[in-house]
């Protein structure tokens, strides 16, 4: 007897709780009035919307979720799926595939302005909040010089999408869609090598992905292509000086920074970041501000 | 709104007479109505004095007027005024810098019953003048042209026949219009519910709807846009062209396709108006289908800055069933035509923004912040109050689809641009615009204001055409639209925005990159500016110098302080050319070799020297560049200390310096100052001035072991190590004194650089409005 009561009680509750949350959602689905926080979800590729590139150009892409400046307060995220974790990048147009995998998110950060005051946090919480448009939320995804290798010339459209698990009964339900950002791949060998510029920023963005993923021989050898190909241009220089360091070749590192250092134009600020760096490889424990920043 | 069209079958105040004389058609009693537009524009007025200072002189003064005549009963073939009503608006304003006359007045009066056209008693005198105030500065006078605005009286051809059209003619710089009826017909008065009508500011796809009712019968409406009182500004804002997001935002979707970049400003929108009701649905004038007590008329808005005339006519049975047009009353006041909207100071501004209340719409004089003394931002009243499309959450690429609790957001149409937010300016304070693409970049824009007082508003690139033109009053320039109706309502040159862009690998913290090498002035003269953002975080990142946030805010305060003319203390900026004057500056292992005289860098001397054989570093291009500075031994370098690194035949010779900060220069002045400099490895002694003493190849300590062949340029004098531990980048406002604080009031030689080594602070030299570099190339 008590085992049936208990079923029944047990079923009465579940078709309470049914009712309730069936209830709730039938008016937030019908109920025009309800208050609608608006989101924004923006994407970026390489810092641009849109970008020229050669195959095996590393991309770097920034999903940001931002509030709109006249709506009021609401968070998305929870500690069950982070909201890093619920933005994906699918290729824009629909029916089309990409040839080559798109990434997961790997990193996320936050930058916000309280009281007047920035401050950016690399290892943000699980919810993210939104209080008009004082946040600006990005979650960042890589796609490494392997993956986009053999990426056929030709244009390729992405856009990033955020929904909420379906799961998910409470809070900021739904799903936003961003603009779509472009990438027009060139064949630069083809094309006779006439896009010189594709191929040192290829090089570039291929030391940084490697220095960022600590593959530090792959590093190497793109900088050293990339100074062989400029070795005018500063920039050369000074990744080629950042893979040296990292690989404690500081000889080679302040040879390479202090090359970067006379090819630099001239400009009206000092190249403080430079001087930084050669501070950091000759290891001055007395040395000025811009070094005592790197400490921090 | 409530609009109420009486029918006046007699004039008003003569029911008592009616009884008695002969019925109204026997006595030819007629109605005249029209408009007198009195205007005068001086160009090129000057003021008395010898600088022959410019005054700006302008003068308006519009009048409607409604006068019955009839024949007079007592002398045969003579006329006699039983009614003359007159309603006017007047503006005048001549002022130069030091003097000015500033007039505006509005008012209506029934003259009353008279035998002359013109006759009026000396208090009816009194009330026809425009009151006048007169201002100048203390101390000084001149003499300027002054406006002296009058109502003035009609002019009336009494041969003009009944249910002739409209007569217009120009007399002595002063146009004239002139209608007559006869008091059969309709003689409409339209009233207006002032209160909607005065509140009312356009905005595109928002109608102002009119209610008008007949008192005395049915009749049928008309509603015309007068097409040449109408504006066809180009765009629909000062920054925007009319493109798929206008239509989709403004719930204006029946009309893509159909209207055009320039068209009308105002327009009768199809949709409003059903084919039961409306016989005539074209977008410039509608007409009831049948006659009807009362009409409502939606008239919708097209543009942020709409200027336009509506003309309220009813069918007349008296003149053959023709169109006549209705008088309209505003506000106690009578008129032939409504201006759209309510403008009573004719500046072509809605008098609903007090804020712009007087103000010519020509006028480009924000006063605040007054940086360097140059009035205004480039941008006119009328632009300001037109208004600009700026950021919302995103440039281009946010989201263009949203979905909330399974409701598709209705509110946010699926384009792109859909978030963008339209923004009327203040015509006081100054406003600049900074594109970034970067949503982190845009969040922290709002820093520069608080370090400048400028309205600082992030916009996205197509708000300034490109990157390229980055013009923020392009509709306007674009469509060499400069005035309208007589009223200037764009200057002669646009102004423009700045480039905010995150770059890497670029050496420095940031740069603002002029169109001409040497610049610096007004937005205009700057090409972009870059900042380094802090990437992905890393132990790498951390150790190739990455910024940290305090000090990417700092950059892009200091660098856009660069694109409004501030420049580094110490330096000053030629504002004939607009060229940067660069003072002595601390000296660095850059500049070293062209401040070897000890002013400031000596151009005309290379920064680097022929090839050295034993030279360590590789030389580059056939080039030997300096390796370092050299301090040489004293008080603050002992051998033994950390950067005591330099040897000469194994005898120590001095420490290692990549800069010494100069007394008045980069360093020095207000602390807080986000133009100052932070840090440095010397830096003079009060009173004493850094010398350079030779140029060699010494030995280096470096990693671990004495090395020959490190290219050095030695520097004595009383050199000091600078305190880097009491020093950081200034995050206040933009320095409004030139004396030293903090590390640099200290006494003694713990005062670092002193006070900034010029005579302006950094507040002076800043200029928004590119009209100040309107000579440079």
């Amino acid at each position: 007897v008590n085992a049936r009561r208990i079923g029944v009680l047990a079923l009465v509750a579940a078709l309470a709780a049914a009712v309730t949350i069936a209830a709730w959602l039938a008016a937030h689905r019908v109920n025009p009035s309800v208050a609608i926080p608006r989101l924004g979800l923006t994407l970026l590729v390489n810092r641009r919307a849109n970008v020229e590139l050669s195959p095996g150009t590393p991309l770097r892409f920034e999903a940001s979720l931002v509030g709109a400046a006249d709506v009021a307060a609401f968070s998305v995220g929870s500690r069950w799926k982070p909201w890093h974790q619920q933005i994906r990048l699918e290729a824009a147009r629909v029916g089309e595939t990409l040839p080559w995998p798109l990434p997961q998110p790997d990193s996320a950060r936050t930058m916000e302005v309280i009281e007047g005051r920035p401050r950016m946090t690399d290892e943000p919480a699980a919810v993210a909040h939104l209080v008009e448009s004082r946040q600006v939320h990005t979650a960042t995804f890589a796609s490494s010089p392997e993956d986009t290798a053999t990426l056929q010339p030709g244009t390729y459209r992405i856009r990033a999408v955020f929904s909420t698990p379906f799961w998910q009964l409470w809070g900021w339900r739904g799903r936003a869609v961003s603009g779509e950002v472009t990438i027009v791949v060139v064949d630069a060998a083809s094309a006779g090598g006439t896009r010189p510029d594709l191929e040192g920023e290829r090089l570039a963005l291929a030391v940084d992905f490697y220095l960022n993923a600590s593959r530090f021989e792959e590093a190497l050898r793109a900088a050293t292509t990339l100074t062989d190909l400029f070795p005018s241009e500063a920039r050369s220089h000074v990744l080629l000086g950042d893979v040296c360091a990292a690989l404690n070749r500081r000889e080679e590192a302040l040879r390479a920074y202090e090359r970067a250092m006379a090819l630099l134009p001239r400009t009206y600020e000092p190249p403080e970041l430079l001087l930084a760096r050669i501070r950091q490889v000759k290891d001055d424990p007395n040395r000025g501000n811009a070094g005592a920043q790197l400490d921090r | 709104m409530v609009v109420a069209i009486a029918l006046a079958a007699t004039a008003a105040g003569d029911l008592t007479a009616q009884q008695t004389n002969p019925p109204a058609a026997s006595r030819n009693r007629r109605v005249w109505t029209g408009t007198i537009d009195d205007r005068e524009i001086l160009l090129n007025a000057t003021d008395t004095t010898p600088i022959r200072r410019p005054v700006r002189y302008y003068q308006d003064v519009n009048v409607t007027f409604r006068f019955v005549s009839e024949s007079d009963p007592d002398r045969p073939g003579f006329t006699r005024w039983v009614s003359r009503q007159l309603s006017w608006n007047g503006f005048g304003v001549s002022s130069s810098s030091i003097a000015g006359r500033e007039c505006i007045g509005s008012g209506s009066l029934d003259l009353g019953p008279a035998d002359a056209l013109d006759a009026t008693t000396p208090d009816q005198d009194a009330e026809l003048e425009i009151p006048c105030k007169d201002w100048d500065a203390p101390n000084v006078w001149s003499f300027i042209p002054v406006p002296n605005p009058k109502v003035r009286m009609p002019v009336i051809d009494m041969s003009m026949t009944n249910c002739e059209p409209p007569r217009r003619w120009s007399a002595g710089g002063v146009r004239y219009t002139l209608s007559v009826a006869g008091d059969s017909q309709v003689d409409a008065v339209v009233e207006l519910d002032h209160e909607t009508y005065a509140g009312y500011v356009p905005e595109p796809g928002q109608p102002l709807t009119l209610t008008v009712r007949s008192t005395s019968g049915p009749v049928r409406f008309r509603f015309q846009l007068d097409p040449a009182n109408t504006s066809s500004f180009p765009g629909y804002a000062t920054n925007a062209n009319i493109d798929d997001v206008f239509f989709a935002k403004y719930n204006l979707g029946s009309l893509q396709g159909q209207y055009a970049n320039d068209g009308r400003d105002w327009i009768f929108n199809p949709e409003h108006f059903g084919a039961s009701g409306w016989s005539r649905r074209d977008l410039g004038i509608v007409e009831t289908r049948t006659a009807e007590t009362s009409a409502i008329v939606p008239v919708t808005a097209m543009d942020f800055g709409a200027v336009g005339r509506l003309r309220i006519l009813v069918e007349s049975s008296d003149c053959g069933g023709s169109w006549q047009p209705a008088t309209i009353r505003v506000n106690g006041q009578q008129r032939e035509w409504l201006t759209l909207p309510l403008d009573e100071d004719g500046n072509l501004i809605a008098d609903a923004l007090t804020r712009f209340r007087g103000i010519d719409s020509g006028t480009d004089d924000d006063a605040e912040p007054a940086g360097n003394g140059m009035a205004g931002d480039g941008l006119t009243a009328f632009e300001e109050y037109r208004g600009f499309l700026i950021r919302g959450v995103g440039c281009g690429s946010e989201a263009t689809e949203a979905i909330y609790s399974g409701i598709v957001l209705s509110n946010q149409p699926q384009v792109t641009g859909w978030s963008d937010r339209h923004m009327r300016t203040a015509p006081d304070r100054k406003d600049l615009f900074v594109h970034t693409p970067d949503p982190e970049l845009a969040l922290l824009l709002p820093a520069f204001s608080a370090a400048t007082d400028l309205a600082v508003h992030a916009i996205c690139e197509s708000h300034y055409v490109d990157n390229d033109t980055r013009t923020v009053n392009f509709t306007l320039h674009r469509g060499n639209t400069r005035a309208w109706q007589g009223r200037s309502i764009a200057r002669d040159r646009p102004q423009h925005g700045i480039r905010l862009e995150p770059v890497d690998h670029l050496g420095l913290r940031g740069l603002a990159l002029p169109v001409n090498e040497g610049d610096m002035g007004p937005p205009g003269l700057t090409r972009t500016v870059q900042v380094v953002k802090p990437g992905p975080a890393s132990s790498f990142n951390a150790r190739r110098g990455r910024l940290e946030l305090p000090e990417l805010v700092h950059t892009i305060v200091h660098e856009l302080g660069h694109a409004v003319g501030i420049p580094h203390h110490g330096d000053s900026v030629d504002a004939t050319r607009w060229r940067v004057i660069i003072g002595r500056q601390n000296v660095t292992k850059s500049l070293s070799l062209q401040q070897h005289a000890g002013g400031p860098p000596d151009s005309s001397q290379q920064t680097s020297l022929p090839e050295m054989a034993d030279a360590y570093y590789a030389a580059v291009g056939g080039r030997q560049y300096l390796n370092s500075l050299l301090v040489e031994p004293g008080p603050d370098c002992e051998e033994g200390a950390p950067n005591a690194t330099f040897f000469i035949n194994g005898k120590f010779a001095g420490c290692s310096a990549d800069s010494i900060a100069r007394r008045g220069q980069q360093n020095s002045g207000d602390f807080e100052c986000p133009m100052r400099y932070s840090g440095a490895d010397y830096y003079e002694a009060p009173g004493s001035v850094a010398q350079y003493r030779w140029t060699a190849l010494v030995q280096e300590r470096i990693f671990g072991s004495l090395r020959f062949g490190a290219l050095v340029d030695a520097w004595g004098g009383r050199l000091l190590r600078y305190r880097n531990d009491l020093d950081r980048d200034g995050t206040g406002r933009f320095c409004v004194r030139t004396n030293g604080t903090e590390i640099n009031s200290l006494p003694g030689d713990m005062n670092h650089a002193g006070d900034a080594g010029r005579d302006k602070p950094c507040i002076e030299f800043l200029v928004v409005n590119d009209l100040a570099a309107a000579g440079t190339p």
